[in-house]
C-alpha cells in the first residue's frame, strides 16, 4: 500500500500541548497521551459510530460540545475535557441510561470492572429525574459459553461491530426499535457462532458474560497474569485472572501482546484443560514390571492383563534407566528414538533432546512438525537457500495482494487470520483458493474453489503464465540455477491443463497470475500443520518457485508456525538431525527402533494412519509417554509419566512471529506431576550418577542459549538458491471402490488432543463430525446428523454426518481431535512430495 | 519555720485531708462492675460479634456482592459464590476471621441489603482460633442468638433506623427514601427472577 507522509498536528488538550498523526480522532490522541476521556461505543479496531455519547469535549472557540471520537484532531485546536459544561452533559447521558438499567451490581458479574458503574460512580447522578421504566427481558443462556442479559445492555453497538466488522461472522445484531432494541442473533435464536467470546471484552457493561464464569467471583478477589496463549502459534497474551490459586477466567486486554486484546476461543476459554480431573497425577507403570523390578511383591497376580499401577517417581525412573541402558546395550543406542512436543516450553524439549543425545547417545529426536512445519521449512529451503523464518504479524496489512492456498488461517492461527481481513477491509485483494468454504474465502475479494490438494497445479499453471506472458521478474529470476529447467519443465503446463488439474478455469488461473504479478507488495500465505493433508512439500517448493520468479524476498511467503512453541521446539533441538531418524521413520517404518519416548504428543489421534503408528508402537520393546493426561498413546506405554501443564511451570514460548514469550508458574500441578525438564534432569542422573541434578535456572540460561543461536543462525543462513520444478501427485486418487476424498484439518475451538481436556471448549464442539456435501447427503440419502462410518483402505471411523456446502462434491472433510471417532485412522501418512490425501468411502449406519 | 507550718506539722493536716477523701470514699457506690456477675448493657452502636441477617425462609439476606470483603481493611471476609441450580447466585462460604477483624463496622456499612450486621455480643472467647473463625452457619446462629433478645433502642440509633424487621433483600441501605428505594428493589427482585 502506498505509504502516505504523515502529518503531525500540534494541539492542546486540557492546556497540555499534544501531538498526533492527522486524521487521529481527538479520543484517540487523548488516550494515547494519557488523558481519560469516558467512552462506551469507541473501540479503536472499529469503524467510529459516535452513538453514546459521552465522549463529549469541549473545544474553544466552538458553539456545542462535540463528540471526540468523531472530531478529528485539528492544528492548534484547544480541547477541554472535563468542564463543567462537559461533566453535566455526561452526568445527564449516565442519567438517561440508568433510567433503564436494572441495578443488579450485586449479582451482576461485571461489577468491579464496569465502565457504567465507574462512571455513574464518578460522575453520577444518584438520583434520577426520570420515572424509571426497566426491560425484563430473561436471560439468555442456552447458548454454550456466550451469555446474554440484555436488560443491562446500553446499546452502544460495540458487540456487534466487534464482531461484524472485526471478527468477520456477524452472528449477532440489534434487533427491535426504540425501548425494545435488544443485542440478539436474527430472530432471537440460540446464538450460533465462532464463540470467540470478542463481544464478551468488548462489551462495557455486564450485558454479555461467559457461562464458566458466572456468580464465580468478583473482580476485586482476582489477581491476573498475563500469559502467552498455550494453544496456537500466534502467541497471544492472554490475562489470566486467579482467585485462590485457580484459574476463573482468561481475557485480552487492549495493548497487551501483539493480539492487542484479541483472543480466539482456545485462548479465552480453552485454559481449563489444567484443572480437568482426567489429569494424570502419579507415575504409572505395568504391574508385571513393577513384579519383575522387585517392587511389589507378586503374591496372588494370577490375572492376566497388565494394567497401570501408580508408582513414585524413584521407581518408575529407575526402571525406564534400567530399561534404557539394556536396550542400548543388547540393540545399540541407534535403536532409542523420542518424539518431542510443539507445546512443551524450551526448556523441556532441550532437556528432551540432550537426555537423548548425551545419556542415551543416540540422534533420533523428532516431532509431529515433521508432518508440518518442518516439512514446508526443509522445502522452502531448498528452494530459498535459506531456512523458513518467522512470520511477520503486520505481513498482511503491508501487502496490498493476499494469496491464501489451502489455507483456513483463521481457525489455524485465528487471531493472525483477522489481520488478512482487516487488510482486505482496508483495501487489499484477497484471494483465496481453497476446496472448503472458509471464513477467509467467505471474505475474500476472490475464491478459486479448487480440487482439494490441487495447489500445487493452481501454481504451476500460474507459473507457467507468468514465464509466458514475460511477467516475472527478469533480471532477479533468470541467473538463478534452476531457472531453465523449471520453465522447460513448465512449458506443457498450461493454464488449460492447470486448469483441469486444478477444478477452477484457465481464465481464472490467467487473471490471478496477471493479478499476483502487478501486486506492488504481495505475499503468499500458506499454513503447515500435521493434521492438514491438502499440502505437501511441493506446494511450498512451488509457491518459494514463484516467489522467487517475482523476484520477491523469503519474507513474501509468510508459513506460520502451527503451535505455541513449534519454533522453540526445533530451534531448541529438536528435530531430525543429519544422522538421526525422522519421526517417519520411528513411527511408520518398522523395526526402526526398539523404545520410544514421547512426550507431549499423541500420534494415536494427531498423526496420520494411526494404524501404522500403533502397530509400530506394539512391536516396540520399550514405549514411554510422559504426557498431562491419559491419551491413546499412552493407553500403549509401559510407563506414563504425569506432566505439569503450562501454568504449572516456568519456561519459555517462541510464537510463529519470533517472539521469546516467558510462562510463569501461577498453579500448582495436580498430584506430583512435575515439569517435563525437570523429569529428564532426574533421568540424566539416573543414567549417570555422575551428573548433578540441573536447576531451572541453569537449565533455561542453556536452552535460550541454544535456541537463540540456532534462530541467529536462521537469520544469517544463506545458501545458494535455485529453482525446484515439482509437479502435483496425490497419494490416493478417489476410484469407483473410495469414491470420496477426505480431507482433514484443525477446527477453530480445538487444538491438538488436550484440547478435548476443556469443559468450555467441550461444551462449544464436543463431537466429532464428518462434513458432507448435500448434493452427496442426497444422494446417499444422508440425513444431517446421522451417524455415518466412513472408511479407507487403512480404517474407518464413525461420526455424525454434518450436511453443508462448505466442502464441495465429493469431498468429505473430518476434524481429527476426537479420540472417540479417530479420523486419523484414514489418512495417508506421506513425507515425499506427495499430497497425502486419503480416499475414503461411506458404509451408512 | 513559719508557725503556720509548725502546726501542719504537728496536727499532719496534709493526711488527714487525704483520709478524709478515702473515708468518704468509703461509704459511696463503688463504680467497678463485678462482671462476669453483673453484666453491662452496651450502648446502640456498641461493635460485637458479627452475624448475618436471615431471610424469612431462613436463608442468609446476604447475594454475596462481596462488597462487605471489598472494603474490609483486614481483609478478613471470604465469600464464596457459585451458580445455583436456577442459574441464581448461591452463597457457598460466607466466612469472617474474627481474630483479624478490627470492629470497624464498615462491612455493615457496605452491604446494601444489611446482610452482615454487628450485634452487641461481645462474650466470645475459645480456647481454639477455629471456633473464632465464623463460617456461614455460626454467623447465621450469631443472628439467632442476637435477635432473641435484640434491644429497640440499640437497632434504632445504630443501623441507619429505618427497618428492623429484615423480611427480605428489598430493604436496601440508602433508603432516606423509602417508596423511592422500594422501586429500585422491586426491579432489582424481579430483575433477579
Ligand atoms: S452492568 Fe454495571 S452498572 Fe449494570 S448491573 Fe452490572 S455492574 Fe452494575
Ligand atoms: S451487549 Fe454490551 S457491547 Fe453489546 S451493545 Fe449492549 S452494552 Fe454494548
Ligand atoms: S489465536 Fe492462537 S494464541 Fe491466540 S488465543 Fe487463539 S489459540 Fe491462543
Ligand atoms: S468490622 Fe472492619 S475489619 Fe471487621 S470484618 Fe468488618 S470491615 Fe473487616
Ligand atoms: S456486602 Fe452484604 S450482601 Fe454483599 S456480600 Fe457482604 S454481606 Fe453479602
Ligand atoms: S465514544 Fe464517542 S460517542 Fe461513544
Amino acid at each position: 500500500m502506498k505509504m502516505k507522509e504523515e502529518k503531525i498536528i500540534n494541539f492542546m488538550i486540557n492546556d497540555m500541548p499534544v501531538k498526533a498523526k492527522e486524521g487521529t480522532s481527538v479520543l484517540r490522541a487523548a488516550l494515547d497521551n494519557g488523558i481519560y476521556i469516558p467512552h462506551f461505543c469507541y473501540d479503536k479496531r472499529l469503524e467510529v459510530y459516535g452513538g453514546c455519547r459521552l465522549c463529549l469535549v469541549d473545544i474553544k472557540g466552538g458553539r456545542k460540545l462535540v463528540t471526540s471520537c468523531t472530531t478529528a484532531v485539528q492544528e492548534g485546536m484547544e480541547v477541554y475535557t472535563e468542564t463543567p459544561k462537559v461533566i453535566s452533559a455526561r452526568k445527564t447521558v449516565l442519567e438517561l441510561l440508568l433510567v433503564h438499567h436494572p441495578l443488579d451490581c450485586p449479582v451482576c458479574d461485571k461489577a468491579g470492572e464496569c465502565q457504567l458503574q465507574d462512571l455513574a460512580f464518578k460522575y453520577g447522578a444518584s438520583e434520577g429525574r426520570f420515572s424509571a421504566q426497566r426491560k425484563k427481558d430473561p436471560e439468555r443462556l442456552d447458548a454454550p459459553v456466550v451469555q446474554r442479559n440484555t436488560n443491562r445492555c446500553i446499546l452502544c453497538g460495540k458487540c456487534v461491530k466487534v464482531c461484524y466488522e472485526h471478527q468477520g461472522v456477524g452472528a449477532i445484531e440489534l434487533i427491535g426499535r426504540g425501548f425494545k432494541t435488544k443485542v440478539s442473533p436474527a430472530f432471537e435464536e440460540t446464538l450460533n457462532c465462532e464463540f470467540c467470546g470478542q463481544c464478551i471484552d468488548a462489551c462495557p457493561v455486564g450485558a454479555l458474560n461467559s457461562s464458566y464464569y458466572r456468580h464465580v467471583s468478583r473482580a476485586w478477589y482476582l489477581k491476573d497474569h498475563d500469559m502467552p496463549c498455550p494453544y496456537c502459534g500466534c502467541g497471544c497474551i492472554t490475562t489470566l485472572s486467579m482467585r485462590d490459586g485457580k484459574i476463573v477466567r482468561a481475557k485480552g486486554v487492549e495493548g497487551k501482546g501483539q493480539n492487542d486484546g484479541n483472543l480466539c476461543s482456545r485462548g479465552r476459554y480453552g485454559f481449563d484443560f489444567i484443572s480437568s480431573p482426567q489429569r494424570l497425577t502419579k507415575p504409572l507403570m505395568r504391574k508385571d514390571s513393577l513384579y519383575s523390578n522387585n517392587i511389589v511383591s507378586s503374591e496372588g497376580s494370577t490375572c492376566n492383563d497388565n494394567p497401570f499401577i501408580e508408582t513414585s517417581w524413584d521407581e518408575a525412573l529407575d526402571f525406564i534407566a534400567k530399561k534404557m541402558s539394556q536396550i542400548a546395550s543388547e540393540h545399540g543406542h541407534e535403536k532409542i528414538g523420542a518424539i518431542g512436543s510443539q507445546r512443551c516450553t524450551t526448556e523441556d524439549n532441550f532437556m528432551l533432546q540432550k537426555f537423548i543425545k548425551e545419556s542415551i547417545g543416540s540422534s533420533n529426536v523428532d516431532s509431529a512438525a515433521l508432518f508440518g512445519y518442518e516439512k514446508a521449512s526443509r522445502s522452502f529451503e531448498s528452494v530459498f537457500g535459506q531456512r523458513l523464518r518467522h512470520i511477520s504479524w503486520d505481513a498482511p496489512l503491508s501487502a496490498d495482494f493476499m494469496l491464501v492456498v489451502e489455507s483456513d488461517i483463521t481457525s489455524l492461527l485465528p487471531v493472525w487470520g483477522l489481520k488478512f481481513l482487516e487488510s482486505k477491509r482496508k483495501g487489499s485483494r484477497l484471494v483465496v483458493a481453497d476446496a472448503k468454504k472458509t471464513k477467509l474465502s467467505r471474505h475474500s475479494s476472490s475464491w478459486l474453489r479448487i480440487t482439494p490438494g490441487s495447489g500445487t497445479a493452481l501454481i504451476n499453471g500460474m507459473i507457467n503464465v507468468l514465464i509466458r506472458e514475460e511477467l516475472y521478474n527478469k533480471s532477479a529470476a533468470e541467473d538463478v540455477a534452476g531457472f531453465i529447467e523449471l520453465r522447460s519443465s513448465l512449458k506443457e503446463f498450461t493454464p488449460d491443463v492447470a486448469a483441469k488439474a486444478s477444478g477452477v478455469t484457465a481464465d481464472e488461473i490467467v487473471n490471478l497470475a496477471r493479478e499476483y504479478a502487478s501486486a506492488k507488495e504481495r505475499i503468499i500465505a500458506i499454513t503447515a500443520c500435521a493434521s492438514e493433508n491438502t499440502k505437501s512439500s511441493s506446494l511450498f517448493v512451488a509457491a518459494a518457485n514463484m516467489a522467487m520468479l517475482m523476484g520477491d524476498g523469503p519474507e513474501s511467503l509468510q508459513v506460520p508456525a502451527e503451535h505455541s512453541n513449534t519454533l522453540s521446539m526445533i530451534a531448541s533441538g529438536v528435530q531430525a538431525g543429519v544422522n538421526g531418524k525422522n519421526a517417519y521413520e520411528m513411527l511408520y517404518q518398522s523395526n526402526t527402533l526398539r523404545a520410544l519416548y514421547i512426550v507431549g504428543e499423541d500420534p494415536l489421534v494427531m498423526m496420520p494412519d494411526t494404524t501404522a503408528v500403533e502397530n509400530n508402537l506394539k512391536s516396540l520393546d520399550f514405549l514411554v509417554v510422559q504426557d498431562i493426561f491419559m491419551t491413546d498413546t499412552a493407553k500403549m506405554a509401559d510407563v506414563v509419566l504425569p506432566a505439569a501443564a503450562w501454568a504449572e511451570k516456568e519456561g519459555h514460548f517462541i510464537s510463529a512471529t519470533g517472539n521469546v514469550q516467558k510462562l510463569e508458574k501461577i498453579c500448582s500441578s495436580p498430584g506430583e506431576a512435575k515439569p517435563d525438564w525437570e523429569v529428564f534432569s532426574m533421568l540424566i542422573k539416573k543414567m549417570d550418577s555422575r551428573a548433578g541434578l540441573m536447576s531451572f535456572s541453569d537449565v533455561s540460561m542453556e536452552a535460550q542459549l541454544k535456541a537463540s543461536s540456532f534462530m541467529a543462525r536462521l537469520e544469517r543462513s544463506k545458501g545458494r538458491p535455485g529453482f525446484i520444478p515439482v509437479e502435483l501427485t496425490i497419494a490416493e486418487e478417489p476410484d469407483s471402490q473410495y469414491p470420496f476424498r477426505l480431507v482433514t484439518s484443525t477446527i477453530l475451538q480445538h487444538s491438538g488432543s488436550f484440547s478435548m481436556l476443556s469443559k468450555n471448549l467441550d461444551a462449544i464442539a464436543s463431537e466429532p463430525y464428518i462434513q458432507i456435501n448435500s448434493a452427496d447427503a442426497s444422494r446417499l440419502s444422508i440425513n444431517p446428523d446421522a451417524f455415518i462410518e466412513i472408511s479407507s483402505r487403512r480404517g474407518s471411523a464413525v461420526a455424525k454426518a454434518v450436511v453443508s456446502d462448505e466442502v464441495p462434491e465429493g469431498t468429505l472433510f473430518a476434524p481429527v481431535h476426537f479420540s472417540s471417532a479417530r479420523i486419523n485412522a484414514l489418512t495417508y501418512a506421506a513425507v515425499d512430495g506427495r499430497v497425502p490425501l486419503a480416499a475414503v468411502k461411506i458404509t451408512k449406519i | 519555720m513559719g508557725v503556720k507550718k509548725i502546726i501542719k506539722t504537728v496536727f499532719m493536716l496534709e493526711i488527714l485531708k487525704g483520709m478524709s477523701l478515702t473515708f468518704r470514699a468509703l461509704f459511696r457506690r463503688p463504680v467497678t462492675r463485678q462482671y462476669p456477675k453483673h453484666k453491662r448493657e452496651p450502648f446502640a452502636g456498641f461493635r460485637g460479634l458479627h452475624a448475618l441477617t436471615r431471610r424469612p425462609d431462613g436463608d442468609a439476606v446476604c447475594v454475596g456482592c462481596g462488597l462487605c470483603a471489598a472494603i474490609c481493611p483486614s481483609q478478613c471476609i471470604k465469600i464464596y459464590t457459585s451458580e445455583g441450580a436456577d442459574h441464581k447466585k448461591v452463597v457457598d462460604r460466607y466466612e469472617i476471621e474474627v481474630l483479624r477483624c478490627l470492629y470497624c463496622g464498615l462491612c455493615v456499612e457496605a452491604c446494601p441489603f444489611k446482610a452482615v450486621v454487628m450485634t452487641d455480643i461481645y462474650e466470645y472467647s475459645s480456647f481454639t482460633r477455629q471456633e473464632l473463625y465464623m463460617t456461614k452457619d455460626k454467623l447465621l446462629a450469631n443472628w439467632d442468638r442476637f435477635s432473641e433478645k435484640r434491644k429497640k433502642t440499640y437497632f434504632g440509633s445504630f443501623w441507619k433506623p429505618l427497618f428492623t424487621d429484615f423480611s427480605g433483600s428489598d430493604k436496601q441501605a440508602k433508603l432516606q427514601d423509602v417508596s423511592k428505594a422500594k422501586k429500585h428493589e422491586d426491579i432489582y427482585l424481579e430483575a433477579g427472577k
